[in-house]
């Protein structure tokens, strides 16, 4: 009964969106289908964000200084480390499409130096999940992820790409079944230092 | 469809989350959502004799025809969201085969309905065999659920496959395994 009145109206509009399309909701394989829709649908509302934090970076992490600081590769611990750059590969997310309502989803690479913090992996991870879950389009995911990334440990550069396979343009429209759509955001020193930036993507592409 | 009533209840689905439907980015959401499910649910509109449009062919064939990797979009009824895979259909051709697009558009006919996976695969199985007197069928759909995908970043890859054999697909294991292998592995 929780979930129901967590879900309000949502429900009875799917239950009328199903009549329209033809259907019954009451045979048997739909009777569940408007809970269940409603289920999916409503961590990406504006509403559900309200009343859920967005992730920070753990007190500890924030407070670390750099020199004492257990970023995420052994390597990187040696002295000078701070100028190395790190990069993360295949973070997975889903996202929902603000157009059609359906699914886009794919992989977020991340590229960067570190600066002020550490940046940890699992708080990675989780601005990842707090901006994909959302009515959303690639392009402002990626904005989004590198503008609170860079807020939160100013890294000493920042490099995001983001490649999505949207459900909108497969399934329907112009039924581009294999094109993937790529976006990135770059911040700190990838902007001006050439040589970072191309060894960043090269090391993308290659792997 | 009304599209004005899908659109209106889609409207407030957005309301509902929480969402200013007045904003630039939601503007057209509702009328893209309502041809976007007019679209997905058209198959409810096909059938497979005006489908078929009698594109049997009759020819001295009795070997194994298969069309693999027929890409594959459907909607899963329990949460409305999409899955998404290849499909491969074999049948054992007596004296008739299928105008070659044929097979395609029957997957595509029944995959834009509020489906599940094994229940696309048994109606596409069933109108290959029944629409030309086939000695055998089989289907085999691999397919990956948007259901699952996005309850939890570990079930990205898993993949979901059916099949269905029927005639001498079912009764005949070497037959079966000839289509199996012509087939290949699953590409997942």
């Amino acid at each position: 009964m929780a979930e129901r009145a967590a879900t309000g109206r949502i429900p009875a509009l799917i239950r009328a969106l199903l009549v329209e399309l033809g259907e019954d909701p009451a045979r048997e394989g739909l009777v569940h289908t408007p809970e269940a829709a409603a289920g999916v649908l409503r961590p990406f509302g504006a509403a559900a964000r309200r009343v859920q934090p967005a992730p920070s970076l753990s007190p500890a992490a924030a407070s670390t200084p750099v020199a004492s600081a257990s970023p995420l590769s052994p390597s990187s611990t040696s002295a000078g480390a701070s100028a190395q750059m790190q990069i993360v590969y295949d973070l997975e997310f889903v996202s929902l499409c603000e157009h059609h309502l359906l699914p886009f989803f794919g992989s977020c690479h991340v590229g960067w130096v570190q600066g002020e913090r550490p940046l940890p992996l699992p708080f990675l991870s989780q601005l990842l999940g707090h901006f994909a879950t959302r009515l959303q389009l690639q392009e402002r995911l990626t904005e989004q992820l590198a503008n609170a990334l860079e807020t939160a440990v100013q890294p000493g550069a920042l490099a995001i790409v983001i490649q999505g396979r949207h459900m909108c343009m497969r399934m329907r429209g112009v039924e581009k079944q294999n094109t993937v759509i790529e976006s990135s955001a770059l911040r700190g020193r990838f902007l001006h230092d050439v040589e970072l930036r191309r060894s960043f993507y090269t090391q993308l592409r290659r792997r | 469809m009304d599209k004005k009533k899908v659109e209106s209840i889609v409207r407030e689905l957005l309301l509902e989350l929480g969402e200013d439907p007045d904003r630039e980015g939601l503007l057209k959401t509702p009328a893209r959502v309502a041809a976007s499910f007019d679209y997905l649910t058209s198959g409810y509109q096909a059938d497979v004799e005006t489908l078929i449009n009698r594109a049997i062919f009759k020819q001295e064939a009795d070997n194994m025809i298969i069309a693999r990797d027929i890409e594959l979009y459907s909607l899963c009824e329990d949460h409305l969201l999409p899955f998404y895979g290849r499909c491969h259909i074999g049948y054992l051709a007596d004296q008739k085969v299928f105008g070659i697009s044929k097979l395609a558009r029957l997957t595509d006919m029944y995959a834009r309905r509020l489906q599940i996976q094994q229940r696309l695969t048994d109606q596409i199985a069933r109108a290959v065999f029944d629409s030309i007197g086939a000695i055998g069928a089989g289907v085999i759909i691999e397919a990956r659920h948007l259901c699952v995908m996005m309850r939890g970043v570990e079930k990205q890859n898993s993949e979901v496959i059916t099949s269905s054999m029927l005639g001498s697909f079912r009764t005949s294991a070497a037959t079966r395994s000839e289509f199996l292998s012509l087939i290949g592995p699953p590409r997942g």
